[in-house]
């Protein structure tokens, strides 16, 4: 293809870096390793996002997603008897009388329809945030056996190359 | 050569990135003596599609333009097979020929292109109606300039068959041409295009851009462009407030706009600006000590390009093939996988100035060596003439 690697222009002003990636992952290795970053694994995400590695980061997102906060039912259910939005009725021949009518209908077909799914819908909702809230908590527990068990694998490592 | 080049757009105030690109190839073409037209829709906005401007012919800054009308989609069904394209969701090819006719579809543009005597058709973007039908309509002149990204709309049988048609392909950088190769095996005869630059003319005030913005003596990193998810600037944000607890005089510029900007951008290392004139862009490139590019998902990155020429060194995101490449090759920066490593990278960058400099000396040159209009234009001509 024209314009590639071979087309280029000599690179002797290059800097190499890759040579300077290697510093830079040398770099964040030790700090891992010391433990600096350990804290800020489990500071909510949507916050402060604890970058520690992709696994801890993804787990972060999905604690604080779990918050889900102000989640309320999406349809309030109504109590037995509740009545109906009642709009001042206009003068006879008005156009308030027109639109009170119409107004009347859409609250009685909000009530029938909030009678036939409200309930279904809450306990949808209160069961989807149960299973959120499990989730993450369940990839927050994975997470740090997993680090831990990478931490020990390297500190193991270590031990088998000095002897 | 008598060469057309389709966009799906010309609005100028309004452009998108590719009809901005496809407008810069026209005007070049016409200064290097072709005979050149630029043929698009009525269409402003690429949300609605409207035919809000007027149909006919124009000649605008010494070059010809004809914008034909958009015949109306479906928005709804549209709407609905957007968003499954976007969740990979299976569509049918009818499906993604309904979808794609939303996009600036133009039966009298594709006529014209089948009755004209162009020696070439350049058409680009990939994803839209101009393209699609532009290229099936006359494949033995079509030299597509994809702007691919490795997204869910590459991935479509539409997408095939543009690459399958053309009679030649311009990528802007190798890993572009990688990921078509990856996506669609064989290719046509191919060759790199590509945005060009020149050296900056505007004398730039780094001190008074820093001295207008608070941002101090301290190490200045930079952003510029949309404030949003899809281009990395909550992950950057999160990274420089995390970075800070360590490095209290670090300050992340943000420069630009959009929905996105994070509840932490409240924190007093970040310094949010907004959209600035080109001089004082050109100021904060020269104020920045490091340029930060956060986006995953980049066909060339100008903002880059404008930060080399500027003389400041890059931190882009690892995981961007395109300006991971870009940086590998030319040496003017760094790239991080995780917050560790760009915390460590910054570092790296800011702890030795005359590096940093030479890093940025050298993606200037590179900038200058493959992405000058003589060196983009040379390459696309000749694709234009072996094709």
């Amino acid at each position: 293809m024209s314009g590639d690697d071979s087309e280029v222009s000599d690179l002797e002003y290059r800097v190499d870096v890759e040579a300077l990636m290697e510093e830079v992952r040398a770099r964040a290795d030790r700090r891992r390793a010391s433990g600096i970053y350990d804290d800020e694994m489990r500071e909510p995400a949507l916050v402060e996002l604890a970058l520690y590695d992709d696994l801890a980061a993804s787990t972060n997102r999905l604690q604080a997603a779990a918050r889900l906060p102000g989640l309320v039912p999406a349809l309030s259910p109504v109590p037995p008897g509740g009545g109906v939005d009642e709009e001042k009725p206009g003068e006879e021949g008005s156009p308030e009388i027109t639109h009170g009518a119409i107004d009347r209908a859409m609250a009685m077909a909000r009530r029938v329809l909030r009678k036939a799914i409200g309930d279904r819908l809450d306990n949808f909702m209160t069961g989807v945030a149960e299973f959120v809230t499990e989730s993450s908590y369940n990839s927050r527990i994975a997470t740090e056996r997993i680090i831990s068990l990478e931490r020990r694998i390297a500190e193991l490592e270590e031990e088998i190359r000095k002897v | 050569m008598k060469i057309a080049v389709v966009i799906p757009r010309f609005a100028p105030g309004a452009l998108g990135g590719a009809e901005a690109h496809g407008a810069a190839y026209a005007y070049q073409l016409r200064q290097r003596g072709h005979d050149v037209e630029l043929l698009t829709t009525c269409a402003r906005s690429h949300a609605t599609w409207e035919n809000e401007l007027p149909e006919g012919e124009s000649v605008e800054n010494g070059l010809t333009v004809k914008r034909f009308r958009v015949r109306p989609g479906n928005s709804d069904r549209f709407a609905r097979t957007e968003w499954r394209i976007a969740h990979r969701i299976h569509t049918t090819h009818d499906e993604q020929i309904e979808w794609i006719k939303y996009k600036g579809y133009s039966p009298e543009l594709v006529d014209y292109l089948r009755d004209e005597d162009h020696d070439r058709v350049i058409l680009m973007p990939y994803s839209c109606a101009t393209t699609y039908f532009g290229t099936l309509a006359v494949p033995e002149k079509a030299i597509v300039h994809l702007l691919l990204h490795d997204e869910p709309y590459a991935r479509l049988i539409v997408t095939g068959e543009i690459v399958r048609s053309a009679r030649a392909l311009l990528f802007n950088s190798p890993p572009e041409a990688f990921l078509a190769k990856r996506l669609f095996g064989e290719l046509p005869t191919h060759g790199l295009g590509g945005m060009g630059f020149e050296a900056p003319m505007n004398a730039a005030d780094p001190d008074g851009f820093r001295a207008r913005h608070h941002l101090g003596n301290g190490p200045m990193l930079l952003y510029a462009g949309r404030w949003e998810g899809g281009k990395g600037v909550p992950l950057l944000v999160d990274h420089v407030v995390k970075a800070a607890r360590r490095h209290k005089d670090w300050r992340l510029a943000l420069i630009g706009g959009g929905p996105d900007l994070p509840r932490a951008a409240s924190k007093r290392c970040i310094v949010p600006i907004g959209y600035v004139s080109e001089k004082e862009k050109q100021s904060a490139f020269t104020a920045a000590d490091v340029f930060c590019q956060p986006s995953r998902n980049e066909s060339l990155s100008i903002v880059l390009m404008e930060a080399w020429l500027a003389g400041t060194p890059a931190l882009v995101n690892g995981d961007c093939a395109v300006t991971r490449y870009h940086c590998l090759r030319s040496g003017g920066g760094l790239w991080f996988g995780s917050h560790p490593e760009f915390e460590a990278a910054v570092e790296l960058l800011l702890e030795d100035p005359a590096r940093s400099r030479a890093m940025a000396s050298g993606g200037c040159r590179y900038v200058l060596d493959v992405y000058s209009w003589g060196a983009v234009m040379e390459r696309v001509e000749q694709v234009l003439g072996v094709a």
